[in-house]
């Protein structure tokens, strides 16, 4: 067997050319016998997946990237440090928005293997056209700015029947010393998916609009050691191969451990905190009881053995932000069980909810913790700015990878293929968005929609389009996250900037996890935005409500929620949440809890539900497994329905700490197989029997937790969205009008389009008042007891028109007929039969003309 | 207009639903569970949640001038109506009335057939409610 080693590929994060992930690569790579493999795209959005796979499947992997320069040729660098990644990074941050300059090679070549003269490069045009100098200054003018004059490489390709440039390749690489090196450009792993490229360049042309030539044929695929050997008859470029991958030996990315960044000493950071939390405690409860102050002083002790005080004071200087610009935010997820989160960022009070601070940090967890905090989502965008601002050279968003789905993937196929958009539309007619791991063709068989569906004769387009569903077709930016790393972030991931402006890495929230890197999740929550319009129009009618502190035990507001009106309250509106909500009769804030975590699939499917209902309404016994669970599953009557009473079980009945616990969760939650259940398991017996249990208890308490586990919802996360539920259903409660008007201008907030919102309004006996080009403004608005519509909702009449509309009415005077209005706001004759339609001239011509006349008599 | 500022378009054809034994959403929680009822709405959300069973389960929820429909179409509805289900903006359905919870507070209904005449575009509905000239 030839060794060979592919150090010029292009997998599907080149995106919309190559034609297989990082995953498939590496794979296909082993299988060839080869002991090591490269990755060379455009981006690097493919590189920390590609890394770990190849280490599953140990085979080296070896980092690199496709670097555009200033004479149109494209080189591969690769990395043969961490430095030499960083380096790689900054080149291609700086080739999204320009070509990459000699001076920027001399500056950032340092730990970076090059290769040169691949196809429709410079040298290569040049050989092809026998013109050896012109070539030869080419690449002397490479090497004399690269850091490694040595480490340049130039490059031997052979696609097609002739023998290409051998000849020349041999006798320039002799010239200038420079040693060959065999590349294939690998953007297929099989011929046969040459038909795939093909179809993603035609995309790119006809969908995208780009001028871009796909390859010329099929060899650019991942060929064994002995074809590539066959082709390149020339041992050198064959074996240094070899040598390149032995180069890049030592390189690695530092995946496994965190990377926190540092903004003050450890102890500084520590005492900081503590003096802010008992600070805050003492001004919250006065005086603070003694399951506050004990439970506080544990917090700060695990928090600074785990030296997380400055990442606290990080997060905190967010939230003071958004507190300062009045925008409201609370804390999603495990966080909200800590009370030291509560003190600084508030939300639900952790003590008298009794929520569990292990359940987010405890000392089996090396990994940094995770506060997601939601946001008014009209509004999110000024608290990344400011993260941006604050961390300049350390924070970028994190990017998320798209994939072709179902329906995207037969459309972008057929438009490929040439089909007119109208066949298209009729083509993809009842295809559902995405499937749920099933395939096109088989989705074609089963379901009912699809039965004479005209795409059933399309074999050929299915074919295709089946092989794209689940290739990465473009990168986009995350909703919310942002990383910010230790040092400059172009060490960690290249950069650009998003049409917003925002700094945008390569980097996805699993690359992140791997890299141990530190990430706010600053996510957007309409209902924040449409709870905070309502209490503006709340206050404009001088009504001031101070929602945060409202007691949650207001009757009327559980009455509403018991007859399941519930459209628009959060959370608590979909069809199976109303159904649940009939059935479950909350009377208390903690009902809103269970409601919560109950609606999920697990205790759907599970029965847990009906066991639930059946206990609270009295119609079955509670039991317990053992008295001593009873004070731990006492609030759900008996059904373990929260992940804080798996970790409570495991801690109280089998004596586990909580960091073994929460492993023990984990294990039943993700993976069941693993060895570390096995593990895990024993433990639990162990231990369970050496505070006296007998093995059928054991057993039976075992099969219960570990039946439940994988259902088992996050209390402190559900106690803090029931927080939300009972804002939201209180201003539904108490004041409707103000309620509809918030959400109606928070755009989509829930499940349910402006029209329902809109018709449940009216059903309240709330007067709809039709567009009117004298009484709408830009939103909805109150007007007496009633909503006006804004004109934004007539077809043809954007933002702008209606801006254009009140803005005059407003410097001007109302508009006094039809013919007054087109005079001063001139529209298409077409958005002024839209007006008519919609009433918005109503009564102008009579009333108002008389007016008129009135005022001017 | 994607919001309907003057009347529910359901009110306009609701005369003619009455006489072909049409009944409202505010009415169905004064019928009996188990009973056999017509009704019709705008579509407002289709809902397939993943089942462990792979099974597909249509959750529907519709809406007249009084008020939410939720439905539900298991398999072998979903068989033969499957396609009308997805591609109308207004349905009409024929199914079991199931009332749950306290006094029978949360209604929805299994859908046994779907009424093509009164499912499709609601221009074409609005159209044939209109009385002859």
């Amino acid at each position: 067997m030839t060794h060979f080693i592919h150090l010029e590929i292009h997998t599907a994060f080149s995106f919309l050319w190559g034609t297989f992930t990082p995953e498939e690569l590496v794979k296909a790579a082993a299988s060839l016998g080869q002991t090591a493999v490269a990755i060379t795209d455009f981006s690097m959005h493919g590189v920390v997946r590609f890394y770990k796979s190849a280490l599953e499947e140990g085979i080296q992997p070896i980092v690199g990237a496709k670097i555009s320069l200033w004479d149109g040729s494209r080189i591969v660098m690769l990395a043969t440090t961490f430095q030499g990644y960083g380096n790689l990074c900054k080149l291609v941050s700086l080739g999204t928005s320009r070509p990459i300059t000699p001076q920027d090679i001399s500056h950032f070549s340092k730990d970076l293997v090059c290769i040169a003269g691949g196809r429709e490069s410079r040298i290569r045009v040049a050989l092809a056209k026998g013109r050896l100098e012109e070539a030869e200054c080419h690449l002397r003018q490479l090497r004399d700015v690269l850091a490694h004059p040595d480490w340049l490489f130039l490059s031997f390709q052979r696609h097609g029947k002739g023998a290409g440039l051998a000849q020349q390749s041999k006798e320039l690489s002799l010239r200038l010393g420079i040693p060959p090196v065999a590349t294939n450009e690998v953007t297929f792993l099989r011929p046969e998916d040459y038909i795939i490229h093909r179809i993603l360049v035609d995309i790119q042309r006809k969908h995208h609009h780009r001028r871009v030539d796909p390859l010329p044929n099929e060899s650019f695929f991942l060929a064994s050691g002995q074809e590539m050997a066959e082709r390149i008859d020339y041992h050198p470029a064959i074996e240094n191969t070899l040598h390149i991958a032995s180069l890049c030996k030592s390189f690695s990315l530092p995946i496994g451990r965190q990377h926190p960044p540092c903004f003050q000493a450890p102890d500084e950071a520590a005492d900081k905190l503590i003096k802010l939390c008992w600070r805050e405690l003492a001004r919250v409860h006065k005086p603070a009881g003694y399951p506050y102050i004990r439970r506080l002083e544990q917090e700060l002790a695990t928090i600074k053995a785990k030296d997380l005080s400055d990442f606290f004071l990080l997060v905190k200087r967010v939230v003071d932000f958004a507190k300062q610009g009045e925008i409201r935010h609370s804390v999603r997820g495990s966080a909200a069980g800590s009370l030291v989160v509560y003190l600084l960022l508030g939300g639900v009070d952790p003590v008298r909810n009794d929520l569990l601070f292990e359940r987010f940090i405890n000392d089996g967890r090396g990994d940094l913790p995770d506060v997601d905090i939601d946001f008014d989502s009209e509004r999110r965008d000024e608290v990344i700015e400011y993260v941006m601002e604050s961390f300049p050279r350390q924070a970028a968003m994190v990017a998320t990878i798209q994939t072709f789905k179902c329906r995207s993937a037969v459309r972008l196929a057929a438009r490929a293929l040439g089909y007119s958009l109208s066949e298209i539309d009729c083509l993809a007619r009842c295809l559902p968005w995405s499937l749920r791991g099933s395939h096109l063709k088989e989705a074609l068989a089963t379901l009912p929609e699809l039965r004479d569906a005209p795409l059933q004769n399309e074999t050929e387009l299915v074919d295709l389009a089946d092989r794209l569903i689940g290739l990465p077709c473009q990168s986009s930016v995350h909703l919310g996250g942002v990383i910010i790393t230790p040092r400059d972030v172009t060490e960690w991931t290249p950069v650009q900037r998003s049409p917003k402006g925002l700094l945008v890495g390569q980097l996805d929230k699993d690359d992140v996890d791997a890299l141990g890197l530190l990430k706010l999740d600053i996510l957007g929550l309409r209902m924040h935005t449409a709870i905070g319009k309502a209490l503006d129009v709340l206050k404009s009618q001088d009504i001031f409500l101070p929602l945060e502190r409202l007691p949650v035990d207001d009757e009327a507001t559980y009455s509403l929620l018991q007859t399941t009106h519930s459209v628009g309250v959060f959370q608590l509106e979909s069809p199976g949440q109303r159904n649940l909500l009939g059935r479950l009769q909350p009377r208390v804030f903690s009902d809103l809890v269970a409601e919560t975590s109950l609606f999920r699939p697990g205790p759907v499917e599970g029965n847990i539900v009906e066991a639930y209902l059946k206990r609270r309404n009295g119609r079955e016994a509670i039991t317990y497994p053992h008295e001593s669970l009873a004070s731990i599953l006492q609030e759900t009557y008996g059904v373990i329905l929260f992940q804080e009473q798996v970790l409570r079980i495991a801690h109280v009945f089998a004596g586990l700490s909580y960091a073994e616990a929460d492993a023990f969760r984990r294990a039943m939650t993700k993976d069941r197989k693993s060895g570390k259940m096995e593990m895990l398991k024993r433990r639990f017996f162990e231990g369970a029997r050496s505070l006296g249990h007998d093995d059928s208890l054991i057993e039976e308490v075992f099969s219960q937790v570990s039946a439940f586990a994988s259902y088992g919802f996050c209390k402190a996360h559900a106690a803090s969205f029931s927080n939300i539920i009972y804002q939201s259903a209180y201003l539904k409660a108490h004041y409707p009008q103000a309620f509809y008007i918030g959400l109606l201008n928070a755009g989509q907030v829930g499940s349910y389009p402006p029209f329902v919102i809109l018709n449940e309004a009216r059903r309240c006996n709330i007067p709809i008042y039709h567009p009117h080009v004298n009484a709408s403004s830009l939103e909805y608005r109150a007007e007496g007891d009633g909503i006006r519509v804004p004109l934004t909702v007539v077809n043809g009449v954007g933002p702008a028109t209606a801006q254009r509309i009140v803005a005059h009415r407003e410097r001007y005077g109302v508009f006094c007929s039809r013919e007054d209005f087109l005079e001063r706001i001139p529209v298409p004759e077409r958005v002024e039969k839209a007006l008519v339609l919609a009433g918005a001239f109503e009564g102008l011509d009579a009333e108002w003309g008389l007016v008129q006349e009135v005022c001017n008599a | 207009m994607n919001v309907y500022c003057h009347e529910h378009p359901l009110s306009v054809l609701r005369q003619r639903l009455t006489q072909d034994r049409f009944v409202t959403a505010g009415s169905l929680r004064s019928i009996p569970s188990g009973r056999r009822v017509k009704v019709a709405g705008i579509m407002v959300i289709i809902h397939t949640p993943p089942t462990k069973s792979g099974k597909r389960v249509q959750f529907i929820t519709l809406e007249d001038e009084t008020g939410l429909i939720d439905a539900v179409a298991f398999p072998n509805t979903q068989e033969k109506f499957a396609r009308i289900i997805l591609t109308s903006e207004v349905l009409a359905v024929q199914g079991r009335l199931h009332r749950q919870g306290k006094m029978g507070v949360s209604v929805s209904i299994v859908i046994e057939r779907v009424l093509a005449p009164w499912s499709g575009s609601l221009v074409r509905l609005l159209d044939k409610a209109r009385p002859p000239l």
